[in-house]
């Protein structure tokens, strides 16, 4: 009868379903020259030219050669796919003399034609670039000169180009497989020139790259590959933060990046496993304040929002000292940082309440806050939730509390949401930051037709020196012109500025030789070399 | 059973009293002392902002069961409305819309609600009740059916009775005990769900301690500060306990219809 | 025949298409999407982004991206991810395997052993009743993100015995089949222990112990026969507990399935993948409140539905 034959089965399946696989421990690098890369984030495509998220950098860019690149310690533009190139005088043409003897993975050569070919698709409007052709600035066309040379045309000098084309969201792919493929369908078969090649990516679950054995044309900062270089990487997603330091323990990954601050700190002790900070180029985390918009709208109490925030505390508490204060609109290893900004507006609750005092607060209800006219001091500040900014959203709602500032917390759960209201106006302080490393996304944010101007402000010196430095190409020139600017935002008390981002990357000791490029996010991983 | 009215009154009693006691501020942030084990000063240690790991639980209740209780009483509100209807009309594709709603998964119904209504408690409320209406009006259906189909029904008809008369003097007293424990159910279903939006970063309200955020801020820290997580969860496990204990007494104590909880 | 098959078919095709209405209804109401957030963080300005959306179709009116949807469903195709551009199909099929093993394991575990938790309380087995009790008790109360989180500390972090993350072997799923698996098994339990005492008491097998059958007889041929009817109601039910307990255990265990999909899609405001996902669970809850109704119906055809 069935049902007496269920007891014993049901005892069976519930004895089979628990049986534990001992012994098959987790570790999927029993090749030695196998590594499991841990990406954080999951990336929403998976197409350089089409995609923005910088976790798609982190494998391709090893996967890509770009036309130049930019040397990890002198920050210079080196040769890559270009061997050289030059100006014209009005800064609207540049010619690259292209490197010979380049193939991609595929076997097709590398010409001119290839590059014009990427050129075509990142600025058809059918691909729906989120990324490359903004990179491209006020791109105007390309022109053809022979088989090894190219020119790019601009409609108008835009100094940055060459950091664009540093860039893995430029990343120069094989023609023929890009004319095989449907836009939609290429992220799965991608085809390039770098020291690895693409073997699968399987969405949500993993990348896998292997060593391409033909290549002889890297940048000067690539090592030739040696017998413990990388034959194999599986990059898979970690985007839960606790498990990233178990993965890593376990041995479930041998790099890892994004750990959080509390985990990096508990791991200092540990031999087995390296920690590898590494600062990211940009803007630091920050809260834009509207200048539209009672409180904020007067700058003695932006200042005073500034002077209210004990910043060391929140780069000890919540960042584990792993993060330097920020200062400024620009992270200190972004191009053109002025460092003299070190200090201002430092920790000074009495130097806040002087200017609160100053512009006529007092707290006339005795309710620990202050307020003018019958109006509270409460400022409205949009919280993401990414990066630990609820944490330290509510550290500064603490310490504000003591100089008499009500801060109301407003999460947001999407940026789509985020943006939502600040379209809407109806907040004070929003916390965001973005990276790169020219520092030419100042003007979304700080210039009056700025994009992204939440602070809402709009300073005519301020758009003439944004407006210069953007097509200017002397180094040292631009360096003036960006630090007046950084100056100038600071002395309106635009923004609020937390912490340079450090991305927290660890390693197992048996590897070694992990650097990351300028642009902080994306690793070398031609030099890197595996133990055993 | 005892035990569980027992746990259920001193937790309440905490949560309602103890701001009276636990003087400690839930919200004075103190890095210094961050991620303390607990000792004389912070009996349940301090959490990585250096707050008070006690007094957070005991305000954090506070906000986990007033969502709770409240989500509770306005989804059993709506679900015995439209079960009670659904239930006593003679046409089936009411059914179709309660499955529909059961069908499409709580978390977008309430990612939705959330969206649109913004942050905060009243919102939250909202959207954990609403996603509980439809079970709770499939099982009130389920249950006025069934007794409608008994014989007494029937007879109360034949003589002449209104349908509001059957369904508030012979529905209603048959079907109460297990609609009583079935609240019960619904407040485990909201406390819990309730902490996991939070948990997963959806539901919480910066500035305000609650349970869920509590657990993910215990798990981001559970190698390092396992003391954080601690607290919330074994209080809302005994909640939950007490609360169901408490259901099935109900249920077995008045025995009518029983089964109808198995449908649950 | 057919006419018997046909009702409850179109009654579960009427959930689907009712869900699926909800659900775009819902979705169209929300402000933003996925293509406009990762424009504007580039810095594109409005008009641009406009393009973009007009190009994806999500600029045309309601009822017309509505019949469109609907006219796709009804042919397999579900459109493309904002963000990606992968069709939502193929997005939906390749997430479905570790959501599926997971639930599958997870139901089979939790039901053997919820059935067994819930006979020894219920027919009160002497010593395994009382930590049945227990266990049943902690089963249901115990948040699942706590019992998870105990699990990977124990078995990972302390003991190094058991992976925490990942899809694809065997060993990765332990853990979380037994988390999800032991939660389940609670409400399964509760259920029957209720059952099986219910039964006890009823008239016809006290008829038939005074009848002097044989106890086991009686225990195996009248009790858990009728005791697993609601049961296996119980069982169909719990695809929707399961459904956020997915969500909750693939986040906890980073596996990369449909639950995973939907919470980043939701939070990428990727709308077409959210839609999908709706249509799959509504599917799949119909299919299972069908199979459920069935057996029933096949096990006691006193059960009118």
């Amino acid at each position: 009868m069935l049902l007496r034959n269920l007891l014993p089965l049901s005892l069976i399946i519930a004895l089979t379903a628990c049986l534990p696989v001992l012994g098959e421990r987790a570790s999927s690098a029993s090749d030695a020259h196998r590594i499991v890369y841990g990406l954080t984030l999951q990336p929403s495509g998976f197409d350089p030219h089409i995609n923005r998220s910088s976790e798609l950098g982190i494998p391709l860019r090893q996967v890509y050669d770009t036309l130049v690149y930019r040397h990890p310690e002198t920050r210079e533009i080196v040769s890559g796919l270009a061997t050289e190139w030059t100006i014209s005088e009005d800064g609207l043409v540049y010619t690259f003399r292209l490197r010979e003897g380049v193939t991609f993975h595929d076997g097709t050569p590398f010409n001119a034609g290839a590059v014009a070919a990427n050129l075509d698709r990142i600025t058809a409007p059918e691909t729906g670039s989120q990324l490359a052709v903004f990179l491209l600035g006020p791109y105007a066309g390309y022109q053809v000169i022979d088989n090894n040379t190219i020119q790019i045309l601009l409609s108008e000098p835009y100094a940055p180009l060459l950091d664009s084309l540093a860039q893995v969201y430029l990343g120069i792919a094989s023609p023929t497989a890009l004319s095989q493929y449907s836009n939609n369908r290429y992220q799965f078969h991608q085809v390039g020139t770098g020291p690895f090649e693409f073997v699968e990516f399987v969405p949500g679950d993993r990348i896998v790259l292997r060593r391409n054995p033909d290549y002889a044309w890297g940048p000067e900062f690539y090592t030739p590959p040696t017998e413990q270089s990388i034959g194999e990487i599986e990059f898979r997603f970690f985007t839960d933060p606790p498990t990233r330091t178990l993965a890593l323990e376990s041995g479930e990954a041998q790099i890892m990046g994004e750990l959080l601050p509390t985990d990096a700190r508990a791991l200092t002790g540990n031999s087995a496993i390296q920690l590898t900070p590494k600062t990211i180029p940009g803007q630091p985390l920050q809260f834009i304040m509207n200048t539209n918009r009672f409180p904020t709208d007067s700058r003695g109490v932006r200042q005073a929002i500034i002077f209210g925030a004990n910043r060391n505390a929140i780069v000890d508490a919540v960042f584990q000292q792993f993060s330097p204060v920020a200062w400024g609109p620009l992270a200190a290893s972004t191009l053109y940082y002025d460092p003299g900004l070190a200090g201002m507006y430092a920790h000074d609750i009495s130097q806040a309440q002087a200017l609160l005092a100053e512009a006529g607060f007092s707290d006339s209800d005795n309710d620990g806050y202050l307020d003018i006219g019958g109006a509270p001091l409460e400022i409205r500040v949009i919280v993401p939730p990414w990066g630990l900014i609820p944490q330290v959203a509510e550290l500064l709602q603490d310490q504000w509390r003591t100089v008499g500032i009500r801060a109301v917390l407003e999460p947001v759960p999407t940026f789509g949401a985020l943006l939502e209201v600040v379209e809407s106006g109806q907040y004070n302080l929003v916390a965001f930051n973005t990276f790169g490393l020219d520092p030419v996304f100042l003007n979304e944010f700080f210039a009056s037709d700025g994009t992204n101007n939440w602070a809402g402000f709009s300073n005519p010196e301020i758009d003439s020196l944004l407006s210069d430095a953007r097509q200017q190409t002397d180094p040292g020139i631009r360096f003036a012109l960006y630090a007046r600017a950084q100056r100038l935002i600071m002395n309106e008390a635009l923004i609020l500025p937390i912490r340079d981002q450090v991305n927290l990357n660890a390693s197992s000791a048996a590897i070694t030789g992990l650097t990351f490029d300028s642009y902080g996010w994306f690793p070398l991983l031609n030099n890197v070399t595996v133990a055993g | 059973m005892r035990i569980s009215i027992g746990i259920l009154v001193v937790i309440f009693g905490i949560i309602v009293l103890g701001p009276l006691f636990i003087t400690t501020d839930p919200l004075t942030t103190n890095p210094e002392i961050q991620l303390q084990p607990p000792d004389g000063q912070h009996p349940l240690g301090t959490d990585l902002l250096g707050r008070d790991v006690l007094s957070r639980v005991v305000h954090g209740g506070r906000q986990s069961l007033i969502v709770a209780t409240l989500a509770t009483l306005w989804s059993a509100g709506a679900g015995l409305i439209v079960g009670g209807v659904t239930g006593l009309s003679r046409y089936d594709f009411d059914l179709l819309v309660i499955n529909a709603t059961l069908a499409v998964p709580s978390l977008v119904i309430a990612l939705v609600i959330l969206t649109l209504l913004g942050r905060g408690t009243g919102p939250l409320v909202i959207a954990l009740g609403f996603s509980q209406i439809a079970p709770f009006a499939f099982v009130t259906r389920s249950a006025v059916r069934l007794a409608l189909a008994e014989g007494y029904v029937e007879a109360a008809y034949s003589l002449g009775a209104s349908r509001f008369y059957v369904l508030t003097h012979h529905i209603f007293s048959r079907v109460l005990p297990t609609l009583v424990a079935y609240t019960g159910v619904v407040f485990s279903y909201t406390l819990l769900n309730g902490a996991a939006l939070s948990f997963l970063g959806i539901g919480h309200e910066p500035g305000i301690p609650d349970w869920g955020t509590m657990l993910a801020e215990g798990r981001a820290n559970f190698r390092t500060a396992p003391w954080i997580g601690l607290a919330p969860g074994v209080a809302i496990t005994l909640i939950i306990w007490s609360v169901n204990e408490m259901a099935d007494q109900l249920t077995s104590l008045k025995g009518r219809a029983p089964g109808l909880l198995a449908r649950v | 025949m057919i006419q018997i098959l046909l009702r409850p078919l179109v009654k579960s095709v009427g959930i689907v298409w009712m869900a699926a209405t909800l659900g775009f209804l819902a979705l169209s109401v929300l402000p933003g999407d996925a293509i406009a957030s990762q424009l504007s963080q580039s810095g594109a300005d409005p008009e641009l982004i406009e393009a973009y959306r007009d190009r994806s179709g999500l600029n045309a009116p309601l009822s017309e991206r509505y019949v469109r949807f609907f006219v796709g469903l009804v042919r397999g195709d579900m459109g493309v991810s904002l963000l990606s551009g992968e069709p939502v199909s193929d997005a939906i099929v390749r997430s479905r395997l570790p959501t599926a093993t997971l639930a599958l394991s997870a139901m089979l575990f939790g039901s053997a052993v919820g059935l067994l938790l819930g006979m020894a309380d219920g027919l009160d087995v002497p010593l395994f009743a009382v930590p049945s009790s227990v266990l049943i008790s902690l089963a249901l109360s115990v948040p699942i993100y706590w019992s998870g989180t105990l699990a990977i500390y124990v078995f990972t972090a302390q003991l190094g015995l058991l992976p925490s993350a990942g899809a694809g072997r065997l060993s990765q799923l332990v853990l979380p089949v037994l988390v999800l698996g032991f939660h389940m098994a609670g409400g399964i339990a509760r259920v029957m222990r209720i059952s099986v005492r219910e039964i006890l008491d009823a008239d016809y097998v006290r008829t038939a112990r005074a009848k002097g059958l044989h106890e086991r007889r009686v225990l195996l041929v009248h009790v858990l026969r009728v005791a697993l009817l609601p049961v296996i109601s119980v069982i169909a039910l719990q695809a929707g507990f399961l459904f956020s307990g997915a969500v909750i255990t693939e986040s906890l265990f980073v596996r990369p399935g449909i639950g995973r999909l939907l919470l980043d899609a939701v939070i990428q405001q990727d709308y077409p993948i959210v839609m999908g996902v709706i249509v799959f669970s509504a599917s799949v809850y119909a299919a299972l409140s069908l199979l459920s109704d069935f057996v029933l119906r096949l096990l006691d055809p006193r059960v009118a539905l």
